[in-house]
């Protein structure tokens, strides 16, 4: 009888203390029972993808200098400057209004997006793969408005990095709608309007002769995290292949984070991470070519260069 | 044709690197300062359009489009296809299109008592009038 009491007694003093404990956070799940990354998502900051050369050896900003590095590139972003001559002022038209770049860095104030190598840079190119490019540039010299198709594939209102994979932010729309439904995670990607369906459902990759502009995404969980591994790239496109993580670390935020492991193009691996932070949607609908009067500006521009 | 990669690397520097150039598009060397009245603004991907009617001193009207940004992000900070309506009179300062089109770039908008018409994160106020610094 007595113990009986004396647990009864110790558990209700412990409810008080129970109430306040923080319960750990974990992420709601699907019907499936999978962590739920659905909702709509943007990836947008000011962080760039390197650390810009004059932080060296700098890893993180303190909260100081990340407040100052904001207010620098929104003062830098929406200056109204004269200086410059007439070549840098049509460079610099746009300012914030017409772009959506975002305004802050990413929440541990990171240098960079690039978290490997250590210097926050993309590794340098191989041989092989400076020859390619260098190949390219001199294909494409004398050619480069000829017509669309030497265009970049951004202007031909074909596929952004905001799509990739890797899914990197731009100028502008850089969200996503993430969907998950039994053996799929699809995002739609709102520039421009595509979808990525990446079955986890354990099937295997496409045989390697179909070559694919998104190339072959397959997805598996590990614990509470997406692996997306993706192949199959056409030479079209500018990405040839990274693994993805996707995992939710809060309610309103997905850790995002990529590895570029192509040994024919880099000479090192590298990897980076961007926060996917919830946004209110819907997601805008970005039909492109009809409207895509800067092509055919430019193509005009070019014809009356020549003939000069 | 872009070179694999170059992507990433022109990425890291966004804000200085020139939206798909507009060198390409707009002469440097044809500086244009027009005032017009709004008779349209098409609100469409990949850039919005403004029309607007000029008017010389001689009387003689004639007819441009200066290009804008993405609508999406515009709608994002709460302007409706009202917040210039037709109708409006403008300034804009830019450049003009290389083949000599009445079609150009303005990187300075404002209203006739130069209120600027749009500043970059602004967001719109009330009546259709567009948000200023």
């Amino acid at each position: 009888m007595k113990n009986r009491f004396q647990s009864v007694l110790a558990c209700a003093c412990l409810w008080p203390i129970a109430l306040f404990a923080q319960k750990p956070w974990s992420a709601p799940r699907t019907t499936e029972g999978k962590p739920d990354l659905q909702g709509i998502w943007t990836n947008i900051t000011i962080t760039p993808l390197e650390r810009p050369r004059d932080l060296g050896d700098k890893a993180f900003f303190t909260e100081q200098e990340a407040l100052q590095y904001e207010k620098q590139v929104r003062e830098q972003n929406n200056a109204d400057r004269r200086d410059g001559g007439t070549q840098a002022d049509l460079g610099r038209a746009y300012n914030d209004f017409w772009y959506d770049r975002g305004t802050k860095v990413v929440g541990n104030r990171r240098t960079s997006l690039i978290t490997d190598p250590p210097d926050g840079k993309i590794p340098a190119l191989t041989p092989e793969a400076q020859k390619r490019q260098a190949d390219r540039a001199a294909g494409a010299r004398g050619h480069q408005f000829d017509g669309p198709e030497n265009r970049a594939l951004t202007e031909r209102c074909l596929v952004w990095p905001t799509a990739g994979p890797p899914m990197l932010p731009s100028f502008y729309n850089n969200n996503y709608q993430i969907v998950q439904s039994p053996g799929y995670v699809t995002i739609l990607v709102e520039m421009v309007h595509d979808v990525r369906v990446i079955p986890t459902d354990g099937s295997p990759h496409l045989p390697s002769n179909i070559r694919l502009w998104f190339g072959d995404s397959r997805g598996h969980w590990e614990g509470d995290t997406l692996v997306v591994e993706t192949t199959n790239f056409t030479d079209k496109n500018s990405f040839r292949g990274s693994d993805e993580n996707f995992t939710r670390t809060g309610p309103d935020t997905i850790l995002y984070e990529f590895t570029v492991n192509d040994s024919t193009a880099f000479t090192k691996p590298w990897t980076a991470q961007i926060p996917m932070t919830k946004m209110q949607g819907p997601i805008i609908e970005y039909a492109c070519h009809e409207g895509n009067y800067a092509m055919s500006g430019m193509l005009a521009g070019a014809r009356a260069d020549e003939k000069k | 044709m872009r070179a694999k990669f170059v992507l990433f690397l022109a990425l890291t520097s966004v804000p200085t690197w020139a939206h798909h150039a507009f060198a390409q598009e707009f002469d440097e060397k044809r500086p244009i300062k027009l005032q017009g009245t709004v008779t349209k603004w098409e609100v469409i991907n990949p850039h919005s359009w403004i029309h607007l009617d000029v008017k010389s001193p001689d009387g003689k009207v004639t007819s441009w489009m200066i290009e804008g940004g993405s609508p999406n992000a515009l709608f994002r900070q709460g302007f409706t296809k009202d917040s210039l309506p037709p109708g409006s009179e403008i300034i804009v300062e830019g450049f003009q299109a290389k083949d000599g089109a009445n079609r150009g770039v303005g990187s300075n908008i404002t209203f006739k008592d130069g209120k600027k018409l749009f500043l970059g994160g602004s967001a719109p106020g009330a009546g259709g009038g567009a948000g200023e610094n």
